[in-house]
Parts: structure tokens; C-alpha cells; sequence
């Protein structure tokens, strides 16, 4: 296995940073835009990771010490790479709908395992900022996921249902049709 | 009100601000309850730290709002638009009754 450097890419350094926090059994799930750009080969660039963990940072800290990072609140940054770590304050919820820990996916790499969201829940999660703010780029990366992977419509239905977004959905639907 | 279990006086003022006004940012609500401008900064970082909040830049001016993807969003807001219902009416009058409407620039006021 390579040191991180500049040329780690994000799929890489997700793995890394996740083996080890499954190797010091610290349960962190991967969102966000990382996850997009995992789920879309890079088709979307994300500068950043952000796995929710309920574990304490100073725990999360020890391991991201060990891979070479240096702590600045909540984040983590490495002299070789320009991508950053970060923790954000859980929990894992995308809307009223609390994502449990055995609820994730796992992608295997050759670097080691990534706990990350499912397709579907990182479609969620992108529709969620899309339904909140009206952000386009969220749309656009909804999408992106949901034409490379294969995603769970009645689950996304029912999600946007009791989130009472369910006209907004149509929106998303309409443009993944076309 | 809800000091004791927000923690302190200020954390309480910023939640209800942004429960009244939808979004805020330090500069006017440290102007609206007359207090220091880096005790509101302190509670909008640490609040935004925890998810509570996010944040966006609209010009050189950082603006606040409730995380509406917060998971306890909608507690919170039944929480504090509860708490605004109990609010003494000169303090309504005072905070939480700025004028919102848009002000052609150049107005005389």
C-alpha cells in the first residue's frame, strides 16, 4: 500500500481512513460529496470527506494521527494531499430518517473497505440540500449517482413522502427519465 | 427561558433569532440584543459546529440559519417558536419585530 500523497485519490484515501477506523473499531460512515464522487467514478470532484462517527474526536484523533494527519477542530488535514478529513457533529440522519450502522454500505478496495452510504442514501442525502436550498448542484449530483448506480425508487418514494417533498421528487424523476 | 438548558443567555438569544427571522449573522444580532459581537460569534461557531446551524457567505458577510437537515430540526423550532410564544411582549417588540420588508435604496427613512 502507496503513502498518501498528491496523488491519492479520494476513492483511495476513503479507504484508508476507513480501514482504519474499522481496524481500531470506530464506527464512521462516509457522506456527503465524497460519496458522490466514489458513486460517479469522479464525474462529480469532491475536495473533502466527511465520515459521521459518534465516537469522540480525541479517539478519532489517535487513528487519523496514525495515518499522517494533523487535527484542526473537527477536520484533518495531510501535508501530501490536498483533501481533507473532516468529522461533522452526528447523528447519521439524512431528514427524519435516522440511518442505523448496519444500514450503510461497504465498498472493498485494494486500499481496504469503505463504510460509506448506499446509492440510494446518498441520493437521499443530495436531495435532501436540494429540497432545503433549492441547490442545482445537488440535483445535478443526485443524478449523477442515480444514472451510475442502481438506486431503490419505492424506498426514495417514501423517504421524500414523509419528508413531504414528494412534489419536489417529481422534479429529480422527471429529469432521471430524460 | 431555555438558558439553563441551552447552556447560556447568549446561545438562547442567537436560536430564537434565527427561529424569528429564518437567518441572521453576527453583526446584527450581537446590534439587536446590544451584546458583545464575539460572544454571538462564539455560540454561531460552536452551534454550527455541532450541526445545529449552517452557514453561507452572501458577499463578504456570513450569514446563519437552523440546519433544516439537522436531524432534531423540527424539535427544535417547535422548541423555540414555543419559546418565542413566551417571550414578554416589550421584549418581542424590541428583538423580534425588525422591519423585514424591502427598503428602496436611497429612501429617506
Amino acid at each position: 500500500m502507496s503513502q498518501i500523497n498528491a496523488k491519492t485519490s479520494i476513492e483511495e484515501l476513503a479507504a484508508r481512513v476507513s480501514q482504519a477506523l474499522i481496524d481500531a473499531e470506530i464506527n464512521a460512515v462516509l457522506s456527503g460529496g465524497a460519496v458522490v464522487s466514489i458513486y460517479t467514478r469522479n464525474d462529480y470532484e469532491s475536495g473533502d470527506l466527511d465520515f459521521i462517527s459518534g465516537a469522540s474526536l480525541d479517539r478519532i484523533a489517535t487513528v487519523m494521527e496514525g495515518l499522517g494527519f494533523t487535527r484542526q477542530g473537527r477536520s484533518f488535514k495531510h501535508a501530501k494531499t490536498p483533501l481533507f478529513v473532516e468529522f461533522p457533529a452526528g447523528p447519521l440522519a439524512i431528514g427524519d430518517e435516522l440511518i442505523k450502522a448496519d444500514d450503510v454500505g461497504e465498498k472493498k478496495t485494494a486500499d481496504g473497505s469503505i463504510r460509506l452510504l448506499t446509492p440510494t442514501q446518498c441520493v437521499m442525502d443530495r436531495l435532501s440540500a436540494y429540497f432545503h436550498w433549492k441547490d442545482q448542484q445537488s440535483l445535478d449530483q443526485a443524478l449523477m449517482v442515480a444514472r451510475k448506480q442502481k438506486i431503490q425508487l419505492p424506498k426514495l418514494k417514501a423517504w421524500a413522502k414523509a419528508e413531504g417533498m414528494s412534489e419536489k421528487l417529481e422534479n429529480f424523476l422527471k429529469e432521471l427519465k430524460k | 427561558m431555555l438558558d439553563s438548558l441551552l447552556g447560556n443567555k447568549t446561545a438562547e438569544r442567537v436560536l430564537l433569532y434565527l427561529a424569528n427571522y429564518d437567518q441572521g449573522y453576527a453583526q446584527d444580532i450581537s446590534a439587536t440584543f446590544e451584546t458583545t459581537l464575539s460572544m454571538v460569534q462564539k455560540q454561531l461557531t460552536r452551534l454550527e459546529a455541532g450541526g445545529v446551524l449552517v452557514s453561507r457567505l452572501v458577499g463578504k458577510t456570513r450569514v446563519f440559519e437552523l440546519n433544516p437537515r439537522w436531524f432534531f430540526y423540527k424539535e427544535l423550532l417547535a422548541l423555540l417558536q414555543k419559546a418565542l410564544t413566551a417571550v414578554p411582549e416589550e421584549e418581542i417588540k424590541k428583538y423580534y419585530r425588525k422591519r423585514q420588508r424591502p427598503r428602496r435604496t436611497g429612501k429617506t427613512l
